[in-house]
Formats: structure tokens, sequence, C-alpha cells
């Protein structure tokens, strides 16, 4: 009987942490990091959810008055319990230091450039569309007007090198982002930002514009395709020619 | 003598009339906020079908999200703080109670400006998100009149609140009965407290974003945008400085409700109270620090610093469920009474609010969550599964005292139950939407690609939480006419309103009990147990 | 009175710390100022205070042995009726449409304001 339970709660246990709860897997190796810091977040998560939710379902059942009880009666009327109080508080305290460190490092590592990337893409959002632009190997990609059911341009990223992506936008504030890399960052008017990515999947993922950006946000589409390093420049040679 | 009608009310400076008209029109923002949202659901239930053209759609959301924020939540707080902390600390009215006429109908007309900003502008309605980011915002992308009236609303709002917070501050400090020293006063009037000193110190820096949006609008500035050397950035940090707190508050006036609620129906004192009135006091400090955690995907921002400060408000939150739930431990507990399933039911979806803001606070993750529907859900398990829980809560709790009837607790327990099926129905799927890659603020998606059930189920949710809140509004209508008369204190209440009569006279007491604890009602009944 | 006077100090310290502490990490201006600003409001608010002596004096609310009669006297009196607010609110609501409407409808703001400023300053003189 107790064998039973502890294989059982083995059992849980692995599939919980090989599951990845609903988060994309990551189709590059900083989405598969973020992927991964979510997995301790989840399950954090779950343990305290599991034990507040516990202590409030014993509270309630415990406790609840019965029926024919005198109405008035009181419960016991214990104000404070500092030992408890204490514990309650510092245990909280440990909890998020613990998580603000894993996030911590996991944000460095998302978000490092690579000083040597394999190519890089100038990726510019006005509305409603993308430019994307290969300086090092003259190609331009620009989409026509987005309307619904268009996938939009598309990106082709080298599978397994880090591709730089220096983002711009060219009217409103938009956002780019690909659900199946986990990774999004803000296109603003007026700055610049650069972040890498280095797919670890082949295939054809969607992309899409995050923040709000006025009539057709919602069919601000486009489309990433991950392809092997050679395909990439045999491709990268005839959009250039 | 105050009028008697229709003119006694237009006039009246009595802060618990002011009080209920507060509560009244808010919850008819609810009402309105809610049938938008139904007209969002509807069109989100099946992809590629169209209900409403996008355009609408985009006002839709807009003007949801505002009524729902400024108009219904934080207004509801506004009229519970003002029919209580008076009563709760012994006072017979507000400090200022013209002022405080003044502060209701400033609200009320931002209220008509906002409705006007979409529904009587002719195609040219505020439809840039509640929060209204420039450059989007701006003379260039919104030229229509619809985003100036918004802004002058939400001004009004926001003044409105100035007001409100003078007002109470000076009540809570000067006006307290003898003997209610600060660690004695109610655990409502602490919260309100906290909540008027966030919006006296974040609504300035709000009404200046707002000025400057119409300057660039109107008077050819270009503060925040980049065509003219602006920077949209300064707007963001403006903005966020109002909008984290802000949600603090919406939400601390009703964790004061449901820490009023639970030790009642629980028969016991709430569990910690110096620790809970710290752990609010330091929400209130914190809260102000963290603005930028909705500023995490620019990458123009220190996200370790946001990010660390965000995961401490992360504690004092805690602390507070361990408070509650030391309250109802060794009790004996009604939680059959509406006002606690309501505050159950706040518990439960609150925490889940909770952790899930946790994993947004971690930048890396919100690369992922932010502006999807992931966070879309996460507020709403916040704002309405706790900050309208809590609302419902304290209809339930008070009507009584405000009214001298009583709402039916059997149709009060129905739709305390329909609205929680509801509500989850609705928001669960929405997380897994939003992990799946389903971006907020888009009127349609594309088929088969994981969005069409759970967005199904969602919209189902609405019905029946639809329906549950047609079920009160009904039940709340027969009952002012005809519910059963209610006592002075129907439920055995802790605070001082609970010793006079239901609804109280014009300046509130006649006679005031010695004030020896945080409970002075219950050390009345219970004289042989005071300390 | 000493314990809201404890919080504020509280909280402008707060305001201070992580104004600076921010400052040092970021040089961005905007939110520092922010964040100073948020130390200075209780700081002045607490300083008024002090200056006018509301730290000495000795409310019965803060006596936690005062008995229900004791401060009886001050409170005044409240009314329970004024229409001047709300015309007063009209008129700033007719002003802030002739910003967006036009500059016609100034002149019934200013009236309307006018007004009830009258109105409001004979009813608490009588
Ligand atoms: C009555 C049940 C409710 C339903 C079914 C509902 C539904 C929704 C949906 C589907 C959206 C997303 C729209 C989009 O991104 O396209 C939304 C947005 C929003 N809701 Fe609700 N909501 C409800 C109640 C509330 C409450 C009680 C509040 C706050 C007090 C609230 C505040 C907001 C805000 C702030 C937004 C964001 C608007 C924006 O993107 O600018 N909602 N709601
Ligand atoms: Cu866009
Ligand atoms: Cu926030």
């Amino acid at each position: 009987m107790r064998r039973a339970a502890v294989v059982v709660a083995l059992a849980l246990v692995t599939s919980a942490c090989s599951s990845t709860f609903g988060f994309p897997e990551g189709g590059t190796q900083q989405g598969r990091d973020i992927r991964e810091l979510w997995t301790v977040f989840v399950l954090a998560a779950i343990a305290v959810a599991g034990v507040v939710y516990a202590l409030i379902a014993w509270s309630l059942l415990r406790y609840r008055r019965r029926r024919g009880e005198d109405p008035d009666a009181l419960g016991r009327q214990f104000h404070a319990n500092v030992p408890l109080e204490v514990a309650y508080t510092a245990i909280p305290v440990a909890i998020v230091v613990a998580l603000f460190s894993a996030s911590l490092l996991t944000e460095r590592r998302v978000t490092a450039l690579d000083p040597d990337p394999a190519t890089t893409v100038e990726a510019t959002a006005f509305a409603w569309g993308w430019r994307f632009v290969y300086p090092e190997e003259q190609i331009e990609i620009v989409s026509p007007p987005s309307r619904p059911g268009e996938p939009g341009p598309e990106l082709v990223l080298p599978l397994g090198e880090p591709t730089r992506v220096v983002l711009r936008s060219q009217d409103v504030i938009h956002a780019f982002w690909v659900p199946a890399f986990n990774f999004k960052r803000d296109a603003i008017p007026g700055r610049t930002t650069s972040f890498d990515l280095t797919p670890t999947h082949l295939g054809r993922f969607r992309g899409v514009c995050a923040e709000f950006c006025g009539l057709n946000h919602a069919v601000m589409t486009f489309t990433v395709r991950v392809v092997e390093p050679e395909a990439f420049e045999a491709w990268a040679r005839e959009a250039a020619g | 003598m105050s009028a008697r009608g229709a003119v006694g009310w237009l006039t009246t400076t009595d802060h618990k009339r002011i009080g209920i008209l507060y509560c009244l029109t808010a919850f008819g923002f609810f009402l309105v906020g809610g049938a938008l949202a139904g007209l969002i659901r509807a069109e989100l239930a099946s992809p590629g079908q169209q209900v409403v053209a996008i355009g609408t759609y985009n006002e839709l959301f807009t003007i949801h999200g505002t009524v729902m924020i400024f108009l219904f939540l934080a207004p509801f707080g506004a009229g519970l703080i003002n029919y209580l902390v008076p009563l709760q600390i012994g006072a017979p009215d507000m400090a200022f109670p013209r002022l405080n006429a003044a502060s209701y109908w400033t609200y009320a007309s931002g209220g008509l400006l906002v409705l006007l900003s979409s529904f009587a502008t002719a195609g040219t309605g505020a439809a840039m998100g509640w929060y209204a980011y420039p450059p989007l915002s701006g003379p260039r992308f919104s030229p229509g009149v619809g985003v100036d009236l918004w802004i002058g609303g939400i001004a009004l709002v926001a003044i409105s609140s100035l007001l409100t917070g003078v007002n109470v501050l000076t009540t809570v400090f000067l006006m307290r009965a003898p003997g209610m020293t600060m660690w004695r006063l109610p655990v409502f009037t602490w919260n309100a407290v906290v909540t008027v000193v966030l919006g006296l110190l974040a609504f300035p820096p709000a009404v200046a974003a707002f000025a400057l949006l119409f300057l660039d609008r109107r008077l050819g500035g270009s503060a925040f945008d980049p065509a003219g050397g602006g920077d949209p950035i300064v707007y963001q940090h403006l903005f966020w400085f109002l909008g984290h707190p802000e949600v603090y508050i919406l939400i601390l006036p009703f964790f004061g409700v449901i820490t009023e609620v639970i030790p009642v129906f629980s028969r016991k004192p709430l569990f910690g109270y110096p620790g809970f009135v710290l752990a609010t006091l330091a929400i209130g400090a914190l809260s102000i620090g963290v603005w930028a955690h909705h500023m995490f995907t620019t990458g123009a921002v220190d996200n370790p610093f946001f990010s660390a400060m965000t995961f401490t408000i992360a504690v004092p939150t805690g602390v507070k469920f361990f408070n509650w739930i030391g309250t109802m431990w060794g009790g004996r507990i009604r939680w059959s009474a509406a006002p606690m399933m309501f505050a159950i039911a706040f518990l439960l979806n609150f925490l889940i609010g909770g952790v899930t803001g946790i994993m947004l606070a971690a930048p890396p993750l919100d690369y992922h969550l932010n502006d999807s529907y992931f966070l879309v859900s996460h507020f709403h398990y916040t704002m309405m599964g706790g900050g309208a829980f809590g609302v419902f809560a304290a209809i339930y709790f008070w009507f009584p005292k405000m009214t001298g009837r009583m709402l039916s607790e059997r149709v009060g327990r129905l739709v305390a139950v329909g609205m929680f099926v509801g509500f989850n129905l609705t928001f669960w799927p929405q997380f897994v939407v939003g992990l799946r890659g389903m971006p907020r603020r888009v009127p349609d998606y594309p088929p088969g690609i994981g969005f069409d059930a759970p967005n199904l189920v969602s919209t189902l949710g609405v019905v029946v939480m639809s329906l549950a809140v047609l079920l009160f509004v009904w039940d709340w209508w027969r009952s002012l006419r005809r519910g059963p008369s209610a006592s002075d204190d129907p439920w055995g209440g802790d605070s001082l309103e609970w010793t006079t009569s239901s609804p109280p006279p014009e300046h509130n007491f006649s006679t005031l009990p010695a004030i020896r604890s945080h409970r002075p009602a219950f050390d009345q009944r219970h004289p042989e147990l005071v300390r | 009175m000493r314990t809201w006077g404890r919080i504020f100090v509280a909280y402008a310290a707060f305001g201070a710390v992580a104004g600076t502490v921010y400052w040092l990490r970021t040089n961005e201006p905007a939110g520092s100022v922010l964040l100073w600003a948020m130390a200075a409001m209780p700081a002045i608010v607490v300083a008024f205070a002090a200056v006018r002596g509301a730290f000495r004096a000795r409310l019965p609310e803060d006596d936690p042995e005062a008995g229900p009669a004791a401060g009886e006297e001050e409170l005044g009196s409240f009314p329970t009726a004024s229409v001047w607010p709300l015309i007063a609110v009209v008129g700033a609501l007719v002003g802030l449409a002739a910003i967006v409407y036009g500059w016609i409808l100034l002149p019934i703001s200013v009236a309307l304001l006018g007004w009830a400023l009258v109105g409001l300053a004979r009813e608490s003189r009588g």
C-alpha cells in the first residue's frame, strides 16, 4: 500500500517534471531556457497553492458550524501566535529569494548577446507589417499590407547558430513575438533593441505583433522558417541575387 | 433636514448617501462593462466570425477595460470607504461633506465623458487600449475627439480620487471616536487609509502624463512622439507609476471587506491584527516601486530592480492569506452565509491570481506571457475573481445596514456558486490559449492552432456568469422593497457600524460604546471577554 | 497622531532609499524623480504637521482609556445637503467640454463656477 503510493507519487512527479505545463517547448536555446524556468515556477506554484488550498479546505471542513449548533457560539478567541507569524513571513521570503535568483540567472542567459552572431537581421515593424533586412547578405523582405489569412513575410534563420535581431519601429509601438520561441520584445519608435535567437528546431513558426497597434493589429503576422545552415546560405545567395 | 426624493439625492452631503450613490453608479458601470465583455466574448467564441467590425472591437476592449478599472472597481471601493469609514470610526460624517459630494459628482461626470468618448463620437471613438500608449494615442494615429474625451474623463476621475483621499485621511486622522487609537482601527478602515494614500501618491504623475498627452494632441507638443523628439517610454513610466498602484487601489478595499467578513462568520477575532496592518502598509509602500514590471519587454528598463520589488510584494500578500486562514482556524465557520461564500470564492480565485502574478514577475517568463491571454486571465483572477467577488461579499454583508432589509440568503448562495463556476469556466481556458500563443486585443484568430475549444468554453462561461449576475440584480430589486427587515446587527458584527440602527440615523450615532479593542461591537455583546 | 506621523516618515524613507538605489543603478530620470517625489510628499505633510504642533496635542482618540464622553465638543456641525458641489462640478464639466468641443461653452462654465463659489461662501457663513 505504502509502496504503491510512493510509486504513484514518483510517477506523478516525473511526469510533471517532463511536462511543460502548457508552455511551448521552446524552439530556440533561449526559449528552452525560459521553459525550464517555467517548470520551476509551476512546480513551486503547485506546491504553494496546494498547501494553501489544503489549509483553507481543512479549516472550512473541520471548523464549520454544524447543524443544530448554537448560532452564537464562539470560536476559540485567540488573537496571535508570534512564532507562527514569523514563520509564515520567513518561509515566503525564502521561496521568493530562490525564485528571484533562478529568474535572474535565466534572464542573464536569454538576453545575452553573442559577440559574434552568425548573421544579423534588422527587423522593422510598421502599421501593419514587417520589414526584415539582412545587411550582410543584402536581402530585404517586406510584407505586403497585412490581411486576414496572409501568413505575412518570412524570416529565415539558420539552425543552431545565433542570429542577432535588431528591432525598430517606424510609427507606433509593436512587439515581435514568436510564441514557439517563448519570446517577445517591444518595437518602440525612436529606440533600437537587440536580442539573439538560436533555433534548435527546423520548421515554420507563427509570429505575431503582440502590442496593440491599431486597426489591423490582429493580422500583423509573419512566419519564421528555420533551415539548416547550408540551406540558409543557399537561400541567402538566391534571395540576394 | 435633508430633502426627500431625487432632489435629496442630488444635493446630499451625507456620507452614507454619497457612499450609496458611488456604489450604485459603480455597479451600473459593472453591468455596462460586463455587457461589453459579453460582446467581446461573442466575437471570440469561434474563429472567422464577425459579430462586430474590427474598429468597434478595438473600442469595445478599450472601454471595457477603462470602465471596469476606473469606473467600476475603484469607485465601488470609494463608495464603501465613504459609507463605512465614518461609521467604523464613530464619526458623524466625513471631515468635508461638501467636498465629498463634489468628489462624487466629479467621478460621475468623468464616467459620462468616458462613455461619450466611445459611444458619441461617430467612428472616431477611443480605441487605443486602457493604458493609451502614445504614439498610438497621439494626434497622428488617433485623430478624433474620442481620445480627448477619454483623457478628460480619466482626469476627472483622478481629481475625484485626490479629493476623496484628502477627505478620508483628514477624517481618519482627526475624527476617530475617543479611545479608538490607530491600532484599534477596524481592518477595513486601515485598508481604506492605505488605498487613499496610494491614490494621493500615484495620481499626480498620471494626471501629468495625461496633460502632456493632451498637449501633444491638441497644441502641437511632442513630449511622447519620437517624430518630434519625444519619448514614448517616458509616458509608460508616468502611466504605470499610477497604473500599478491603481491595481492595489482596486484590491485593497476588498482585502478590507473580506477581512471584516471572515472573522464575523468564523466567530473569531482576526488572527494577527498587527501583522495584517503592517502587511497592508508594506504593500502600500512596495506597490509604488514596481511599476515597470509592465515594461519588462520594452528592453528599456532595469528588469532586475523591478522584478525584485515585485517578488517582494508577494510576501505581505502571502502573509494576508495566513491571517485569513488563521482566523478561520478553530472557528465556528458559517460558510453557507452568502457574504462568507463570496469571501471564500475570493480566497480561491485570488490565490491563482497571486501565483500567476509571481510567474509574471520573472522577466524571462514575461517575455512569453506578456500581452498574451495568460496575462488577461491573470489580472481577471485578481480583479474579477478577487475584486468583483469582494464587491458581492460587501453587498451581501452591508446591504442590511444600508437599507434595513435582508437579501435572500438562498438566492445569494446560488449567485455565489453560479458566479464562481462561470468565472472559472471563462478564465481558466484563457491561461491555456495564452500559453499557446494567443495575443490579447485581437478580434479574431486562425482556426486549428489550438485556440478554438478554449475560446468557446470561455464564452460559455460568460453565459453562466451573466445568468448569476442577473439573478442577483433581480433579487436585489425585489429585496429592496419586500425583503425581510434587518436588525441592527444581523450577523453578530465586530465594528461600530453594527451598534447603530439599520439604516443609521442622519449623523450616525446617538451614543457610542467605550472602545477598548478593534472590535467594539463584539466587546459590547461580550463584556465578559474584554481583556 | 503620532502613529500616522511614523507611517508617513517610513513611506518617505522608503521612497528616498528606493529612488536612490534606482538612480544609482539606472541613471534614468523619470522613475528616480517619481520615487523621490514619493518621498517628498509624506515628508512635507509630516513636517507641516510638526510645525503646527500637531504631534504635541493629545487627542481623546489617541488615549486608549478615553470614555465615550471625552471630546464631545470640537467636531462642530455638519451639513446634510447642499446644491453647490453639484453646480460646481457641472461648471467644471462644461469647461472641459469647451476644450474639446469649442470655446463658446467657456462663459457658461465660468458663470456656473462663479455662482457655485458665491453660493458655497454664503452657505458656509450662514
Ligand atoms: C464580467 C466578466 C468579464 C469578462 C467576461 C471579461 C472579459 C475580458 C476579455 C475577453 C478581455 C480581453 C479583450 C482583448 O484583449 O481583446 C478583457 C480585457 C480587460 N478586462 Fe475584462 N472581463 C470581465 C470583467 C472584468 C473586470 C471585473 C475587470 C476589472 C475590474 C476587467 C478589466 C479588464 C481590463 C483592464 C482589460 C484590458 C483591456 C485592454 O486590453 O485595454 N474585466 N476582459
Ligand atoms: Cu503591430
Ligand atoms: Cu503592476
